[in-house]
């Protein structure tokens, strides 16, 4: 089962989330906007740090492994610590 | 018997001239063969008789060129690349091996070559076709080995890194028949997966022969059409394979590789948290400049035009700080409370300011009553003046005859000068 968890059309991924947030902060720190684009430039860098905080911690952690070669969907749980099954010297 | 027109050798002498001849006239060769009579001493060299059905030849493998290539066995077709060479204590001609491979098949050095060159001129290396690697990949598929070191390796760096990461594990043989048709099909498979971000691909170190598959145009195309992002990792630093140039990124170990994957999360949390920090700073230096060019506003203008600039000020300054409230409200703690305190502190700047200039109008005000010589005169004073104008101070400014101009409240009183006295009197002069 595919465990897609698609992000919204208007969530950007995390890396362009962090771009615009250092975008937005070196435009602050400039000191050349007034009240009203600071008011916005802060909004939006306080939704995308709220956004990439998210992203970091919203996957559970989780480790399986494929069953059927030919099946990308079907896994068992996978502890690290599987004995060889075939005749595969330690890899 | 001929012997003076003969040479007469020594016996280490003529093995010496055979070295020579044999080392000056075959130099490197290669030969194949079928391998007996296989010994190895404790020294670790090997040494060995190569044949076939017309005859042999002894070989001898030094322990420090048994890395080349698969170890010889009695029986085996191999192909030997060596210099030939005579020992010379015992009279025998041999071998010294290099290189030794299995006959038959191409050395896997040329294939390697081969493949790599042909492979290169159809731009499947080139650095265009390098996929970026995601900042944060939270779904990492992993090909190798399900036992061994490698999984091991991967698994603790990137759980040490990134403690919640969702893995897949696409198990396969890494070396042996097969090996690269598992690899290749499997890097497919974990593809058709759509919620994966990035793929590891590699194995341990081991022999040029261990990691053959990584070397196989199979894996190459599995690598080069795949539309996840790859990290091969295969064998030591020392080792390339043919993988490795086609991924998207090469790591020198499978551990490398986990720790190219992903950085550790708490660098970005810190990072974060950097940001943040930096935002509402931004935000506090802007108020305080607002602060400040309210502080001299008040200071310079609140005289002139006392109620009406401090009025205009404080409506400017509660304008801003509704503005600035509305658009952070239950949103950023701490620099609300920073606007709490700053409204605060510029009430009381502008109460202070307020109180202060209108303490300093009204004692203006009150100068001025004093000194408005109108006022004087309402309070029953009155002013005196000569005919020329010059007011009258002392009575030696005037004789009797002096005519004189006198103000009060209600009009202008003219008399003339009849006496003056000095002194005792505090209005030295009277008017008639």
């Amino acid at each position: 089962m595919l465990k897609k968890q698609p992000d919204p059309a208007s969530s950007p991924d995390f890396e362009t989330a962090l771009a615009r947030l250092e975008t937005i902060v070196a435009e602050m720190e400039k000191g050349a906007l007034n009240l009203d684009q600071m008011i916005a430039h802060f909004e939006e860098g306080s939704k995308l740090v709220a956004v990439c905080s998210t992203k970091l911690n919203e996957v559970e952690k989780k480790i399986e492994r494929l069953v059927n070669r030919d099946n990308p969907d079907q896994t068992v749980p996978f502890s690290g610590e599987e004995e060889a099954t075939e005749s595969t010297p330690p890899g | 018997m001929h012997a003076m027109s003969k040479t007469i050798y020594t016996v280490s002498e003529l093995n010496r001239r055979l070295k020579e001849t044999l080392e000056q006239v075959f130099g490197e060769v290669v030969v194949e063969g079928e391998v007996s009579n296989l010994r190895r001493p404790s020294s670790g060299h090997l040494y060995f008789t190569l044949k076939d059905s017309g005859g042999q030849v002894a070989v001898v493998l030094f322990r420090g060129n048994q890395r080349m290539g698969p170890l010889p066995a009695d029986g085996m077709k191999i192909r030997v690349t060596g210099e030939l060479s005579v020992y010379v204590e015992r009279g025998q001609y041999q071998i010294v091996a290099r290189k030794v491979e299995e006959a038959g098949k191409g050395s896997l050095q040329e294939a390697f070559e081969k493949l790599k060159a042909r492979l290169q001129a159809e731009g499947l290396f080139d650095a265009d076709r390098k996929k970026p690697l995601p900042l944060l990949p939270r779904h990492i598929g992993i090909v190798t080995s399900s036992s061994g070191a490698a999984i091991r390796d991967i698994l603790n760096v990137l759980d040490r890194r990134f403690p919640n990461l969702h893995i897949v594990l696409a198990p396969v043989r890494v070396q042996g028949e097969g090996a690269a048709a598992e690899i290749a099909e499997a890097i497919n498979t974990l593809n058709r997966r759509e919620d994966l971000d990035v793929l590891i691909v590699g194995r341990g170190g081991g022999s040029l022969e261990d990691l053959w598959a990584f070397n196989e145009e199979v894996v190459a195309r599995a690598v080069a059409t795949s539309r996840l992002p790859v990290i091969s990792a295969v064998g030591h630093e020392i080792d390339f394979t043919i993988c490795d140039f086609v991924a998207d990124l090469r790591a020198p170990t499978p551990s490398a590789a986990a720790e190219l994957v992903v950085q550790p999360k708490a660098r970005l949390e810190q990072e974060l948290t950097e940001m943040n920090r930096r935002l509402a700073g931004a935000l506090q230096h802007l108020a305080q400049r607002y602060q400040n060019r309210f502080i001299r506003a008040a200071r310079s203008y609140v005289f002139r035009e006392p109620g009406h600039l401090l009025d205009r000020h404080r409506r400017r300054i509660e304008g801003w700080s509704k503005d600035m409230r509305s658009a952070l409200r239950n949103r950023h703690q701490a620099v609300l409370q920073q606007l709490d305190e700053m409204e605060v502190r510029i009430g009381f700047r502008m109460r202070d300011a307020l109180a202060r200039q209108t303490r300093r109008l009204e004692q203006a005000q009150a100068q001025l009553r004093v000194l408005d010589p109108a006022s004087v005169l309402n309070r029953g004073y009155s002013i005196t003046k000569r005919d020329d104008g010059r007011v009258v101070t002392t009575p030696d400014a005037v004789a009797p005859g002096t005519e004189l101009t006198t103000l009060v409240a209600g009009g202008i009183l003219q008399s003339s000068v009849t006496s003056t006295h000095r002194k005792e009197s505090r209005h030295a002069q009277e008017t008639t």
